[in-house]
Order: C-alpha cells, then structure tokens, then sequence
C-alpha cells in the first residue's frame, strides 16, 4: 500500500460519503412527516399556525438546497447542527454512543474470532470429524437462529432464573471494570453468536481451498505433521479472504446493531439512528448515518492495510516497503 | 517477523485509542453507582419507548416528561391523589366575586436549586411563557383566557382573567415554575423548586436526579432517582422482574396479567381514570360526517372482548362514550348506551350510506400498542359479519400521525387508534373536543356549554352543565371511546409512598425503598 495508493482511496471514500449525505438528506425528506408533525403530535390545541412557525424557526420551510448547503458547510466547520426535539448539539448526543457501540463490536468480535478460527482450523486438521461436524452445526444454528432468539435465551437462563447477570444497562469500563464485563457479556455473546457462523464458514472453506493446493502436498511431503501444515501454512493463506468477511461484519457492527441495543438497553449508535428516523430528527439521523458511513468506510481501509501486512505478495505488487 | 510486529502494532494502538475513547465518554452509563435497581435511597425508574427529549416543565410533548418535570418543578396549586387542588407554591387564594381576578399568596423563602429567590415575578414569567404562542405548549389552554398576570409584591400574585373561570387554581396545577431566566439550559440545569435537583440528564436515555436538600415542602425520602428509558418494553419487564429497575412505566395492558403473578411485583392503579382508549374519526368526510355511522361503529366494538383479550382485562368499559369516566363524579349516568349490538350496527351504517361491501381504514402504530391491533382485529372480525371490510394498517409513528394530524386534515373512512391522557377535571376533559380535536367536530352549543361549566362557582350548577354537554357528545359521537383507563404503572414490592395520578403518570416525590 503505498501513499498514491491511499490518496486514492482517500479520494474514493470522499466522493462516496458526499452522495450517501445527499441520498440521505433527499430520502428523509421524502418520507411522510416531519420533526415538528412527531414532536407536537402529542400536543393538544395544536393548528397549523403553530406548526408553521415551528418550521420556521427550525429553517425547515427554506428550499431544500439552501437547507442541505446549509448543513454541509455546517460539517466542514464543525457544526453538526441541533436536535430539533431536545435542542442539544447532534455530537453532545452522538459522541457518548460511539464507544459502547464500538467496545461491544470489540467484545463481540474478540468473543466471535476466538471460536471461529481455533473451530475452523481444528476442523480442517480433521475433516468429517465429530468436531468438523459440531462445528458446522454450531454455524448453522448461528446462522440461523435469529439474534433476539439467542439474546432472549441468554437472558431468561442468565438473568431471571440464575440471576447470575444483569439484564439490561451499561457502565463505562473505566468507571468499574467489573459491572461493565457483567453488562457486556450477554450483549457480546449473542453478537458472536451470530457473527462467529459466517466467519467460521468462510475460513473452513478457505481452509479447504488452502488445503487443496500443491504447496501443502510439498508440506506434507516434507514430513510434516498435518495439524501443524494447517496452522503454519494453509491458515494464514485462508486468513486472508476471511479478513474481508470480518471487515464487512465490523463495519456493519460499528453502524450498531438496533436489536441487541434495544433488548439490553444498550447505549449505542443504532437505537440512536432508529429513535431519530421515527422521530424523523433529520440533523441528528444525519450525522449519524455519516458517522456509520464512515466507520464502514474505514474498516474497509483498515482491511486493505492488513493485507498488505498479512500477504508479502500484495506488498510486492503494490512497491510497499516493509 | 516484521508482518507479526505491525500487528503486534497495529493493536497496541488500536487499543490504546479504544482506552483513551472510553476515558472521555462515560455521560451514558445506565448506573450511577454499579448496581441497578434497589440500592439504600436510590431508585430506578423506568419507561419504554421513547420522549424524553427535554426537561422543560410546560411544552411537555410526552407522558415519559411528566413524572421528571413532577420531580424537579412545582406548580402554585397541585392535585392531590384523592384528586383535589391543594396549595402548592402558592398557600392561599381568593377570588372576585366574577370570578375574572384572583389573588394567590406565595410561599416566602422558596429557592430554586440554583439558590435564586422564587418570587411572585417568575410566576408571571412562567405563566406569559406558556401563553407565548411561540413556546408550542399544551399546558396553554388551561390559562388560554388569561388577560394579565402581575406580581403586586414578591408573594403576591395577581391573575386577570378575560372571562370568569371558577377553577383556575386547578388549572394553575398544569403551569410549572421553571427558572425562565436560564429556560434556554433547561436540559444541563433543570432550574426549579421541586424536591429533587438534576444531576445529570442524557436526552432519550436517563435523567439523573439527586435530593435537593434546600426543598421547601416535605423532604424527599430517596437520595438518588435514576429515570432510564428502555428502548424495548420487553426488556423493560424484565429488567424490572430481576430488579435492575423499581418501578416501570407503561405496562402494556395485555402484560399486566402477567405481571400481577410476579412475586414483589405490584400494578399501581389510579382509582379514579382520566385517559380513554379511542378510535378517532374524521366528523367532516364520509362516511363518518354522519353521526349515524359514528354510532353504528360504537355499536359494532365488542369492547367486553377487547378489554379480556387485548387489555388483560383492566380499565372500565365506555359504551356512552364519554370522556368522563363512569367513576367520576362529574359523569352522567343518563346517557345512550352503545354496547355491542352487530344488527344496530348493520341498520345505522345502512342509514347513513355505508353498504355491504365497504371498505375502511383502521389506521394505528407499528411496534406500540399490541393492545390496539388485538383490538382492530376483533373489530375486524366482527364488521366482516355485517359485510364490512375493515383492513388494519400499521405505520411507523411519523406516517400514522401525518394522516390526522393537526385538526383540520381529511381522512375519510379512517379509524385512527389513539389514546387520550385527559384531566380527571370534567370541565378541561369535556373541554378536549372543544380545542381543536383532530375528530374535526365542532358544536357552538357544546362549546359555549363548556365554557359555561368553568365559570360556574356553584358544584351543583356545574355538574348539570356537564351532563347537558356529555349528553351531545353521547349523540353525537365524534369518536368512539372504547375504554377509559390510565398508563400502567408496576413496582416492585419494596418500593413505597409511590401513587399515580388519573392518567396514570406516577408520582414519585415521596417514593421510598426497602
């Protein structure tokens, strides 16, 4: 990977969030109702009157190009604008929800590779076993079993009859490590439930694949025990097209994952996304939809950075040094 | 070996900004002290869904505000749980004999939390607030015909009325005294007199209070108070079942049974309910601009059925309805009953042109309410036998409101589900469809009959003039009342001094735990 390389990705990303903040703007715009229809719906007495001057004094009766210029100049100078229903900055209300949303992707993923590349490997080490045949299962009923299933099982077994766990909330790491590693535990279990299923297929494919190929019979041939042909030499060749699996799960995971949030009461990005569409809060839906935007964009950068790292031959290709 | 030390890398510093991240942000933790729930002087208060968005006390846009704003603000008269004005901020009043100026005596040696003086000024700053037609407040058309407020001395104020009204000191429980000089911090300062002071506040996920220990009432009993949105009602329930949360608010009917087996779970009921389970109508399209159709609908609501399938059973069948409960004393027993009868259903909606074969619209929220598509069902199943199709819709909260809301919108053939919190004041919930109901009716003779009620000193003369305007409202029908009850409220079992008002908002000024 080299610096025109990055320029040019660079580029890319920019162009790609500037037309996914113009799709986003156009598509909210189109839906039925508006920030001021949600907030005084409630509102008793409430006549047109008083709707219209509340879109005006929130600018939303300004032609739609002067809003979006508005707001996009907003960004560049760091003016994300202000919830129209609490009135708070978007980032006052954004900022908080970035890292639980990124410590349970943490946890998540760490709890997901930590079973999905050990199972994958010792499947292939032996294939048609009884672990390559539990394995499989295991995936497919994490494929399967839909996510609120697994979070409701975890807490009717965890939380209402062991009471081994709390079922619902959160608490920063650094406040107190211990309740955060409670709250988190069933939130991160269900992820990796989840996500553990595509990444452990992918890489027992890839394994399969690596496996087949005429290096690993030169291996063998070699004298080599098979157990150790599959993790020093077909593995870090499988890791490589699972990298794009994982990179494609954690840039969804960082967009947050509404129904794990919404069960645990977790303080994440995606109820906050969710809250905002059905309130139709367009400044704060927004930026957030950005933020998503962007962290998928970065992990997908990230990836290609640890390919270059992870294949000498991409290194090569591309002139980077080591 | 370089590949493995650029990971190595790679994730020191990953890892290092992920620490530095979580240093900086930790305004969202859910748990003040590490342990939810029941803690010595703390409780958690819990709501589904969601509204919490501001702190200000009088342009409340949800029920989840009221509890918070109950907290940290006071009013100059409140009402009590057996349902009656009592003083407030301000200990005593007199009226003139027209009924148009009153004279209320403030409380001396109040403060805000922020250590100002209350006086009589902020009183008349409140009250022009909220008469602001730039403030969108609902609390407006309690004090709508006021002319002037004036402070005559730091305790004194005065109220001049544009035309008499004889229960003013119980529409003032509506007005709350926030700090008006520092409204525009309302969300980081939370400014009043009440019995808590806020410590912290998250729009849309927890407010956190703490004892205001300056309070000039009865002290509160709790040091702490947590109110924490849960996004889901499920996880709501359970949270409360293990204990994370005291008390829950906005139990869904049909889970109360549920939830009565629970050992240490209790259901707090108001005794006496204001809010109304409706099905709103548009009065001006058709078929529903005729108030035979109106009726036939009523006829066709097997509200028995609904009420032990959808609604566990809880709140008081409406089959006149009305919007002032059957237990209330204000209510008029002489009144047209519209219970189930599908052949009075089939002959009226005949009468008003609405023909075998038609098609209307239920029209209600996706992911809220089961109680209401339960309901819509049953309905469904029961017009299906007098050859009329009824097709539920559910839409997201936006596009359900978009349909009939404000006043004046045309939806013809809609049935919208809906739930009204009223005042359990006969007067004000009367005076719901004389305020611009999004049902589009409007009757002058009904009109003038409310405003009648509020100026009339005499209890007697006034409950006759309600039972003249529920009785229109009884032929009439603008919307069809299936049900009148209150927000479900559950605590746990060690929570005390807890009760709900009429519309089934919980009051936890006085809230205890263990």
């Amino acid at each position: 990977m080299n610096a025109r390389y990055v320029v040019r990705r660079l580029i890319t990303s920019l162009v790609m969030l500037w037309l996914t903040s113009l799709v986003i703007f156009v598509v909210l715009r189109i839906l039925p109702g508006d920030p001021v229809t949600t907030m005084l719906g409630d509102v008793h007495g409430v006549d047109a009157q008083v709707l219209q001057q509340t879109r005006h004094s929130f600018g939303l009766d300004r032609p739609l190009l002067a809003q979006y210029g508005s707001w996009l100049s907003g960004l560049f100078t760091g003016n994300f604008g202000r919830s129209y229903f609490s009135q708070e900055p978007v980032q006052t209300l954004l900022v908080p929800r970035i890292w639980p949303t990124v410590e349970l992707t943490i946890a998540a993923l760490v709890l997901a590779l930590a079973f999905a590349v050990p199972a994958a490997i010792q499947a292939a080490v032996r294939p048609r076993g009884v672990i390559d045949r539990v394995v499989t299962t295991i995936a497919s009923l994490g494929m399967s079993v839909p996510a609120f299933l697994t979070a409701i099982a975890l807490i009717v077994v965890f939380s209402v009859k062991l009471k081994l766990l709390p079922s619902s909330g959160y608490v920063s790491l650094l406040r107190d490590p211990g309740r955060n590693l409670q709250l988190i535990a069933m939130p991160a279990a269900t992820l990796a439930f989840s996500i553990s299923a595509p990444i452990l297929r992918f890489m027992r494919a890839s394994l399969a694949e690596a496996t087949a190929s005429p290096y690993i019979r030169t291996a063998e041939g070699k004298g080599l025990r098979w157990s150790r042909v599959v993790r020093r030499h077909a593995t870090p060749n499988a890791l490589i097209p699972t990298l794009t699996v994982v990179g494609l799960t954690v840039g969804q995971l960082l967009g947050g994952v509404v129904i794990i949030e919404y069960i645990f009461s977790w303080p994440g990005i995606g109820t906050l996304i969710i809250d905002s569409v059905s309130k139709r809060d367009y400044a704060v839906l927004q930026v957030a939809i950005l933020v998503a935007a962007v962290a998928f964009i970065v992990t997908t950068l990230v990836v290609d950075f640890l390919y270059g790292i992870l294949d000498p031959r991409l290194k090569a290709r591309t002139g980077a040094t080591a | 070996m370089m590949k493995w030390n650029s990971l190595r890398l790679v994730a020191i510093v990953s890892t290092s900004v992920a620490l530095a991240a979580g240093c900086a942000s930790s305004s969202q933790d859910s748990e003040n002290n590490g342990s939810g729930g029941s803690n010595n002087g703390a409780l958690t208060y819990g709501y589904a869904g969601g509204g919490l968005t501001s702190l200000n006390p009088n342009t409340i846009t949800s029920g989840s505000e009221q509890p918070v704003a109950l907290l940290l603000f006071d009013s100059l008269t409140k009402i009590g749980s057996d349902g009656t004005t009592q003083p407030g901020l301000a200990t005593t009043w007199t009226k003139s004999a027209d009924l148009k100026t009153w004279t209320f005596t403030l409380k001396s040696g109040v403060h805000y939390h922020s250590g100002r003086l209350f006086t009589a000024q902020d009183a008349v700053k409140n009250l022009n607030y909220v008469l602001d037609a730039s403030h969108a407040s609902q609390q407006r058309h309690f004090i709508s015909n006021l002319q002037s407020a004036t402070a005559s001395t730091d305790t004194t104020l005065v109220v001049a009325l544009k035309t008499p009204n004889a229960l003013l000191p119980t529409a003032l429980a509506n007005i709350y005294m926030a700090n008006i000089d520092t409204i525009g911090q309302v969300n980081q300062n939370g400014d009043g007199t009440g019995p808590f002071k806020l410590t912290q506040f998250v729009p849309d996920d927890h407010v956190l209070l703490s004892q205001f220990p300056d309070y000039w009432g009865e002290k509160a009993k709790l040091g702490t108070l947590r109110i924490q949105r849960a996004a889901d009602l499920t996880s709501a329930m359970t949270s409360l079942r293990t204990g994370s949360l005291d008390v829950l608010w906005g139990v869904s009917p049909a889970d109360t049974d549920q939830l009565k087996k629970t050992a240490n779970v209790t259901i707090v009921q108001p005794a006496l309910t204001s809010g109304s389970t409706v099905w709103e109508l548009d009065t001006t399209s058709p078929p529903f601009n005729n108030p035979k159709a109106r009726q036939a609908l009523s006829y066709a609501a097997d509200r028995a059925t609904m009420q032990s399938a959808a609604l566990g059973g809880t709140g008081e069948l409406a089959t006149t309805n009305d919007v002032v409960a059957t237990k209330n004393p204000g209510y008029t027993p002489d009144q047209v009953s519209y219970g189930f009868d599908l052949s009075k259903a089939r002959r009226l909606f005949t009468e008003a042109g609405v023909k075998p074969g038609t098609t209307l619209t239920f029209w209600t929220i996706a992911g809220r309410h089961p109680e209401w598509i339960s309901m819509a069902e049953i309905l469904q199943q029961d017009l299906a036998k007098i050859g009329i199709k009824l097709e539920i819709k559910q839409q997201e909260v936006s596009t359900w409101l978009q349909a009939f809301f404000p006043a004046g919108k045309k939806y013809p053939g809609v049935v919208v589900a809906n739930f009204w919190n009223l005042s359990s004041v006969p007067a004000y919930a009367l005076n719901w469809y004389a305020g611009g109901c999004e049902c589009n009716w409007s009757d002058p003779t009904y009109n003038a009959l409310v405003q009648k009620a509020l100026q009339s000193p005499d209890d007697t003369a006034r409950k006759a003039i309600y039972a003249q305007a529920q009785q229109i409202i009884n032929q009439q029908v603008p919307s069809v009342v299936l049900m009148q009850s209150a927000q479900i409220v559950a605590a746990s079992s060690k929570v005390h001094g807890l009760w709900t008002a009429s519309d089934g908002t919980p009051h936890l000024e006085q809230a205890s735990v263990g």
